[in-house]
């Protein structure tokens, strides 16, 4: 193997993976969408108007106006609590490991528990819900209030549940990352006199930036293309919550509009694409190394 | 350490905490979960959250031999494993030559991973159901081993781009001038200093392919061949949830996830830094 | 390398044949049968669609067994008869049309009413059946023939009980306050302090189920329009009366009177069934509007005498109470089958009379899909019968994307974010968006399928 032709043998596993798995059903549902489709029958070509009859829809733009919301709530979250968690389980502590496995518990959960869960917790005091319990326990029955049913704290709170249940696996993604840093780096900023978060700020940090950049990618798309799990559970996709891709479903499979929910798809990897990309160029830390 | 014993106290006191507030938050589930198992129907509708009013174990039996969730598992294990294999292999080759080589292309590959991470998988259901009719792998274990390698192949990529970028350079040049491919360079130099990240990659992937129901739902119709998730939707019958039994075979299932994953975490995830090097 | 390697390359190896062996196994099951004679496949697309849906496993496999066994003997070249029922509810749609597309063998399909006539229908998942049933008519009642017919042809052969919207309440609370089932909404209305006192809720219901709220809709709207609700929903669907219309704001808002006299929680949109009937059965609430279906989940979860009772009368309209429902499930052919006429002969022979007795038995129903099929002679059996005939669930005749946009509207009007007149207002808007992209109302009689896209 000569070190020219090097790169593209090692590309070839993966490209005939997601070339036959992902690239050609991508490209034959885009073709889909372009005919009238119900599921089983192709019909006649459409062209684009499938797309433009979406965009104008009303319940569309409230569907992608939630998923903006939901994901600059949720990327931000995970981002956050994740690299918390991961510097807290790299203290000096004793004991401290077993943290690691314990943190990690809510991304192995099934989602039905998970919803099942979460929906009895924040349930009216009651129904049993333990939040509202709580409030009022300590005095703080002002605060008790319908949390899921409720449009403007369902979101929020669906947010909530979807960084809580994976702060663990943003956790071990920078905790990972944070192992591989060169550890003379810390001790020569020591020997300047860096006090803890100083060296957190002017060593982790910037060390992380791939690694955060990665972070954020992963949470962008779970909270665009794969929510529809902890929507569903928490809120049946009322109240405020409905997302895209739970606008997508309930086109495709409770009114048959196969077409139409394929244009949707397609409009959401538009977008999708323009933030991923001006996250991207932004970040520019696909240029920093060679 | 140049700083005064109080305040190392303090910051210890701190530290335990805070990981025991997280901590907290995260056991919460699962031991409503464990709680949950060992009640019985009535008992649980009642109150879910106080304990058991007789502590009892049959939904554990019940969740194995009636239920037969033993059978799920092992299908799990099957896909999961196979999947696992086919993503590793692909995603590490894939990633190694986008962190080291510049090559024409080399954005436009990137391009590409990127977009395929975007699309829903409900979009690309009937798509696929005429790719994989095709290659005559509908409704076997290797096909839907194969979607899942394909959804987890972008992030997976991008993570081990991430680790992989980070080794030191010198390290490989000095393989490389010793006459090693780059393959080899790869399996035996990279891979072992980036062990950290590759294991929490597998970790993470295993993890989202164990739990995934869509894709098992939609191509692996076959009751035999019922994956764990799919599988527990049996329990949501016509009239009555059976919870207790249910959440008897999460705890069952949960468990041993819990200890695999503890296992592999204290091998590979801590400890064993790039300093192997030098 | 090491001990540790071969210790791994070891477990590889054994999962390498373990996965070998479950590749060949999980391909051969895919493929239709190879051996000699034919087989037959039932498929229900969720778990409610099976035989003897709520018995206990046991009985299900029973009276499967029994027919298949009877069948068979009719008919020796069948081999084997492969029922597949799974999945929840909510996915059975998907679920059969993924297997449709897929080309999985498919025969008979045990079909809910419902579905039938929302989408199985007219989305050509099923084959009209418009034949056999007319040469069997005589078995079923005439209603039951009626909810298998759509766009004027008949989509399946009824076999299963009726089902009935009705109130279901705990006894023991209501003795407790010195009553017994209400026959008016006043009357209700007036125990409300009385069960304020006691800690107890009056009603609840599973308002995070959007489509479960249309009950309470539809009941208030045959009151309203003195029992002439079906004419009038195709007048609004074919556009000569609007939803703003008074009579049906003034049905909004008798609905909306359950959440603002107190007697129906205002919280009830964080309920599923689940929470809601744990609820019920903790003895939390006093009564929850339903259908029969709950009967056997309330039998075998609850520790307190309980009753049935119709949807009361409000004081003030010319209506009376109706109860909907209909028959719950039947036998379809595939549209994809392979086998028609052998599909459509086990039909036959499970719709005839003494086949389906013992299909039905284990459900003790109080009124089920054939005329001589009468089963349950309890004090609830008997309330119930006095209640049909039933009314045709209204959201049968809407289309999906109205029926639901009208369920998220009701679920925040009952959840009181927003009044009965805008409530109203959102749906003649979202109606107009219909009719704007092509939605034409075909009331049952033509032989096209309404146009709604």
């Amino acid at each position: 193997m000569t070190r020219s032709r090097a790169p593209y043998v090692l590309l070839l596993p993966g490209m005939v993976l997601i070339g036959t798995f992902l690239i050609l059903p991508i490209g034959y549902g885009f073709w889909l969408s372009l005919h009238e489709f119900n599921g089983i029958v192709v019909g006649h070509w459409t062209g684009l108007s499938l797309y433009r009859r979406v965009i104008t829809d009303a319940g569309f733009h409230q569907a992608l106006w939630h998923t903006v919301a939901f994901a600059a709530i949720v990327v931000v979250g995970k981002n956050v609590v994740g690299l918390a968690l991961a510097v807290l389980v790299s203290l000096p502590l004793r004991g401290v490991r077993a943290f690691r496995t314990i943190l990690f518990l809510p991304v192995t959960l099934n989602i039905i528990v998970i919803g099942a869960f979460w929906t009895y917790f924040l349930a009216a005091s009651r129904f049993g819900g333990l939040l509202n319990q709580a409030l009022s326990a300590v005095g703080l029955q002002g605060l008790e209030h319908s949390w899921l049913g409720t449009p403007a704290t369902a979101l929020l709170c669906v947010s909530c549940v979807e960084i809580w249940r994976w702060a663990g696996l943003h956790m071990l993604i920078f905790l990972a990352g944070m192992q591989a840093i060169d550890p003379s780096l810390y001790a020569a900023a020591k020997l300047d006199g860096a006090n803890a978060w100083q060296r957190f700020r002017h060593v982790t940090l910037p060390q992380l930036r791939p690694i955060i950049f990665v972070s954020t990618l992963i949470a962008l798309m779970g909270a665009f293309v794969r929510s529809f799990d902890v929507v569903w559970v928490l809120t049946r996709a009322g109240f405020g919550t409905q997302v895209v891709v739970t606008y997508l479903y309930s086109e495709a499979f409770k009114f048959g509009h196969f077409a139409q929910a394929t244009a949707t798809g397609y409009i959401l990897l538009v977008i999708i694409a323009i933030f991923a990309f001006a996250y991207y160029f932004l970040s520019n830390s696909g240029e920093q190394h060679d | 350490m140049t700083d005064p014993p109080f305040r190392v106290g303090f910051a210890r006191a701190a530290g335990y905490a805070a990981l025991l507030i997280a901590a907290l938050q995260a056991l919460g589930p699962v031991l409503w979960i464990v709680i949950g198992s060992f009640k019985s129907k009535a008992d649980f509708l009642v109150n879910p959250w106080r304990l058991p009013h007789t502590w009892l174990f049959h939904n554990y039996v019940d969740a194995f031999v009636v239920a037969r969730v033993g059978d799920y598992v092992w299908n799990s294990l099957t896909v999961v494993t196979l999947g696992l294999c086919i993503l590793l292999v692909t995603a590490a080759t894939t990633a190694y030559a986008l962190a080291r080589f510049k090559f024409p292309g080399r954005g436009l590959v990137t391009v590409i991973i990127l977009v395929t991470m975007m699309v829903p998988s409900d979009v690309l259901t009937i798509p696929l159901f005429v790719v994989l009719r095709s290659l005559g792998m509908l409704g076997t274990f290797l096909g839907v081993a194969c979607l899942y390698a394909a959804s987890g192949f972008g992030i997976s990529v991008f993570l081990l781009r991430g680790y992989f970028m980070g080794v030191p350079r010198e390290v490989e040049e000095a393989a490389r001038l010793d006459g090693a491919s780059t393959l080899s360079t790869l399996w035996y130099i990279v891979l072992p200093m980036t062990l950290p990240g590759f294991a929490s990659v597998a970790v993470i992937q295993a993890m989202a392919m164990w739990n995934d129901l869509y894709l098992s739902f939609v191509f692996l119709r076959d009751p035999a061949s019922a994956t764990v998730p799919v599988g527990l939707l049996n329990f949501f019958q016509r009239d009555s949830v059976d919870w207790p039994r249910l959440l008897a075979a999460l705890t069952a299932l949960t468990v041993p996830v819990l200890i695999v994953y503890a296992v592999l975490q204290r091998r590979f995830v801590e400890g064993l830094t790039a300093g192997a090097a030098k | 390398m090491s001990g540790k390697a071969r210790v791994i390359l070891g477990v590889i190896a054994l999962y390498l044949a373990t996965l070998g062996w479950h590749w060949i196994h999980a391909s051969k099951q895919g493929r239709a049968s190879e051996g000699t004679g034919v087989k037959l496949v039932v498929f229900g697309p969720s778990s409610w669609d099976g035989f003897a849906p709520g018995a206990a496993e046991d009985v299900v496999a029973r009276v499967t067994g029994e027919l298949d066994a009877g069948f068979r003997i009719e008919h020796p070249q069948v081999k084997q008869i492969v029922h597949d029922v799974r999945g929840p509810v909510a996915d059975g749609l998907a679920r059969l049309r993924n297997a449709e597309v897929a080309g999985d063998q498919l025969d008979v399909v045990v079909c809910a009413a419902n579905p039938v006539n929302t989408s199985y229908a007219r989305g050509g998942l099923i084959a009209p059946l418009d034949t056999l049933v007319t040469r069997i008519r005589e078995r079923f009642t005439p209603g039951a023939v009626e909810n298998f017919t759509v766009d004027g042809r008949i989509w399946g052969a009824p076999l299963s009980a009726v089902n009935l919207t009705t109130f279901f309440y705990n006894k023991d609370l209501f003795a407790d306050v010195g009553a017994g089932a209400p026959k008016t909404f006043s009357a209700f209305q007036a125990l409300v302090p009385k069960f304020r006192a006691a800690n107890v809720i009056p009603v609840v219901h599973q308002g995070k189920n959007a489509w479960m709220w249309l009950f309470y809709y539809m009941s208030a709207l045959a009151q309203a329009t003195g029992n002439q609700q079906v004419l009038f929903v195709e007048r609004m669907l074919d556009g000569t009366t609007k939803f703003t219309d008074t009579t049906n704001v003034h049905a909004l808002q008798l609905a909306r009177n359950w959440v603002d006299d107190g007697l129906l929680d205002a919280q009830s949109n964080e309920l599923d069934e689940t929470t809601m009937k744990s609820v019920f059965y903790s003895g939390k609430a006093a009564a929850f509007f339903g259908d029969t279906w709950d009967i056997p989940g309330i039998t075998s979860n609850v520790t307190f005498h309980w009753g049935v009772f119709p949807f009361p009368q409000y004081d003030s309209e010319s209506g009376h109470p109706e109860a909907f429902g209909g028959v719950e499930s039947g036998l379809c052919v595939s549209a994809t089958t392979k086998q028609p006429a052998l599909a459509e002969a086990y039909i036959e022979f499970a719709t005839r009379d003494e086949n389906a007795r013992r299909l039905l038995q284990p459900l003790g129903a109080f009124a089920t899909s054939h005329k001589n099929i009468v089963e349950g002679d309890d004090e609830i059996s008997r309330e119930l019968r006095t209640q049909l005939p039933a009314a045709k669930f209204l959201d049968w005749i809407f289309p999906p994307e109205l029926t639901d946009f009208m369920q998220r509207q009701m679920q925040a009007m009952m959840g009181q974010t927003q009044t009965p007149e805008q409530t109203a207002a959102n749906i003649e808007a979202k109606y107009q968006t219909l009719v704007r992209a092509g939605y034409v109302y075909k009331p049952t009689g033509s032989a096209s399928p309404a146009a709604t896209k």
